[in-house]
């Protein structure tokens, strides 16, 4: 098989820009911000790192003490800077107090030890009014235990503050069974969401930290967001976060709120599967989890025992019955390209009454190889096609970046005892490959397309009448919307779009 | 790339492994972001948030995909903090990077912002879904299930999306011909 890609790709892969957007300046930027961390050597000394915070922390509770007394700031309307009146002068800088919470155990406070820029927003827009105040500056946060010296446990350099005051910004509180959660939203209005950092103070032994929000796709950030005019709350010991329209929000089953359990020994909010929503906290790694597809108006549950194994479940409703596909289990998921079945996949069928499809209450129809030669199969596809199924496979070694085949079969629901080759085909680095299938007349109409060299496409389509058995050549269809226009015996069909 | 394993096993970054790490991707990750973004500056300003993120957080790098992967992911979901919200946008960032230099001029400028190949006219015309998948498929080669696992759908949409990117930049190529 021609194994050329058309040249608009590899034109593509030039670009966009012919100079490198990625220069010197961003560099240095990346290298200025990263250099404190490195200059204060709290990488490789504990102790050195607590010997610089004391002192600045030192310094910072004086300061924040002596702001207790300060007089409230009153902003002049315009564009002048708001300025406090001089208590807690440190040399040419006034330290401001911006943020606190407040929990039986200690003080949270949000601290600039070397002052803010501090005006009007001066204009109005979705993230507040033309006489809304804006700070800004580099600050930290400082706890107190009740009766100690202050500690700082973050630090957040070049933050922005925007509110409707100048007065100190009441963190959110959120009460969990064994901490107080404390909220810093800097900005209180946004075109889209409201982001914030949280903290947590253990009721148990009154420590403080910043809380990581380590989310289910696998990575981390410290912090998150909802959506304006909406509020995180408590919700059977987890945090619900309001859903929000857009990328991140949106799912394929429609906006979702974010569950989050609190892990105080990892210091983090840490992302449960949508399907756990009301879960009353726990160890998520050791609960079920499950993926729902629905068929005529009905929903049914197949379950799976990790993330890795999520996509590699497949079911179709057919006449017969609902025909679905477990994720087997599964090796190598510590590299995703290493990802492989360490047993083949099996093809249930099952009633189509709803609710959780188990191998229990199912009908084994039929066992795929687990190999085709080296490599491993996966299945990719499943979809009714008359009184048969058709699904594609493809085969591939660990470490390979695309697949070394892909095929498509045949399977009758009456008499599953061996699947039937359809096809082999190629869908990517290039390559095109469209499949439709008409599943009451049982017609599957393939298309594929293999690069020639110039610029053009090598067309191959076919139709393959699955209750007869038969493959024809299609030398006229249509391409629309819903799928593939043919015709069979003198009429008209659309094979829908499956691919 | 396996010169990159090690840092699945550190806990800290040192300076010598993050000029390794933005020499070997800093490209890779400011294309992906003006990909995401289309626009220079916020290009800029979330490469930078992606490399200061994966330098603070090297320890949460599992190894479970590649490093480049790791980043892309990083790049993805600052984007979107982007687009979410204008708190971390840096509106005086550009400015105060470039007030330290000697000024571009104009055409240089020009000329930077010009597309090497007219090919991205198209692919940048795509819409959002088809243009991301399409890029990470010719500028990145993630495999299907990399690609499943980045933008968080299942390995299907992934090539239906491939699919159809694929089929618009032909027939938009076509109608520039004709």
């Amino acid at each position: 098989m021609n194994r050329d890609k058309p040249s608009w790709y590899e034109r593509a892969r030039k670009g966009p820009f012919a100079s490198d957007p990625f220069d010197e300046r961003l560099r240095q930027a990346i290298k200025q911000k990263t250099a404190g961390k490195r200059d204060s050597g709290r990488r490789t000394s504990v102790a050195a790192t607590w010997l610089v915070g004391a002192a600045t922390v030192l310094l910072a509770v004086l300061i924040v003490a002596r702001l207790q007394d300060a007089m409230p700031f009153k902003g002049p309307g315009g564009s002048q800077p708001i300025v406090s009146p001089g208590i807690g002068d440190i040399g040419n800088h006034v330290a401001v107090l911006r943020a606190e919470g407040t929990s039986e155990a200690g003080k949270l406070q949000v601290v600039a030890p070397n002052g803010e820029k501090q005006e009007t927003l001066g204009a109005a827009s979705c993230v507040g009014q033309e006489t809304d105040f804006e700070f800004q500056g580099s600050y930290q946060v400082v706890y107190a235990k009740e009766g100690e010296n202050g500690t700082v446990i973050a630090e957040l350099p070049d933050l922005t503050f925007i509110q409707p005051s100048a007065d100190t910004v009441r963190m959110t509180k959120l009460s969990f069974a064994d901490a107080d959660v404390f909220l810093l939203v800097p900005q209180y209005a946004d075109c889209h969401g409201l982001s914030f950092y949280a903290y947590a103070v253990d009721k148990k032994n009154g420590e403080a930290f910043p809380l990581t929000f380590r989310m289910a796709d696998g990575t981390e950030s410290e912090t998150s967001y909802y959506p304006p005019g909406q509020q995180p709350a408590i919700r059977d010991g987890q945090l619900v976060l309001p859903s929000s329209e857009g990328p991140g929000g949106e799912t394929a089953e429609g906006p979702q709120d974010r569950i989050f359990d609190l892990n105080l020994a990892e210091k983090a909010l840490v992302q449960t599967p949508a399907a756990k929503a009301g879960d009353a906290g726990g160890d998520s790694g050791t609960q079920a989890l499950t993926r729902s597809f629905v068929f005529s108006g009905q929903t049914y549950t197949i379950s799976y025992p990790n993330q890795d194994a999520e996509y590699y479940i497949y079911a179709a409703e057919t006449d017969k019955g609902i025909v679905w596909a477990p994720a087997p289990p599964l090796g190598g998921v510590d590299q995703d390209l290493s990802i492989h079945p360490t047993e083949p996949y099996t093809l249930y069928l099952s009633e189509k009454k709803g609710g959780a499809l188990t191998a229990e209450n199912a009908v084994k129809l039929y066992t795929l190889p687990l190999k085709d030669g080296k490599s491993d199969v996966f299945l990719s596809g499943l979809y009714q096609a008359g009184d048969d199924i058709v699904y594609s496979t493809y085969s591939r070694q660990p470490g390979m970046n695309q697949p070394e085949r892909e095929q498509l079969w045949a399977l009758g629901l009456d008499a599953p005892t061996q699947a039937r080759h359809l096809l082999d085909f190629h869908s990517s680095g290039g390559f095109l490959f469209e499949m439709g299938i008409e599943p009451q007349e049982g017609d599957v109409v393939t298309i594929s397309k293999a690069p020639d060299g110039n610029d053009g496409y090598i067309t191959d389509a076919n139709l393959f009448r699955i209750k007869e058995g038969t493959k024809e050549k299609l030398t006229s269809y249509q391409e629309d919307e819903k799928g593939i226009r043919y015709e069979k015996n003198g009429k008209m069909y659309t094979a829908v779009s499956v691919q | 790339m396996v010169e990159h394993e090690f840092l699945k096993n550190v806990t800290t970054m040192d300076e010598a492994s993050l000029q390794h790490v933005m020499n070997e991707f800093g490209s890779d990750i400011w294309n992906y972001a003006y990909f995401l973004t289309k626009n220079r500056e916020l290009a800029d300003d979330i490469t930078q948030d992606v490399f200061i993120k994966a330098y603070y957080r090297i320890e949460s790098f599992r190894g479970q995909s590649s490093l480049k992967t790791w980043l892309l992911t990083i790049t993805r979901n600052t984007a979107f903090s982007y687009k979410r919200s204008a708190f971390f946008r840096k509106v005086n960032l550009f400015a105060s990077i470039t007030s330290a230099q000697t000024g571009r001029s104009a055409e240089s400028e020009y000329m930077e912002t010009r597309y090497v190949d007219d090919i991205w006219d198209v692919i940048m015309k795509l819409p959002d879904k088809y243009r991301e998948a399409l890029v990470l498929d010719i500028r990145y080669e993630l495999s299907t299930e990399e690609m499943a696992k980045l933008l968080n759908v299942a390995p299907g949409t992934v090539k239906s999306r491939l699919h159809r990117a694929r089929e618009k930049v032909e027939q938009s190529l076509k109608e520039v011909l004709s």
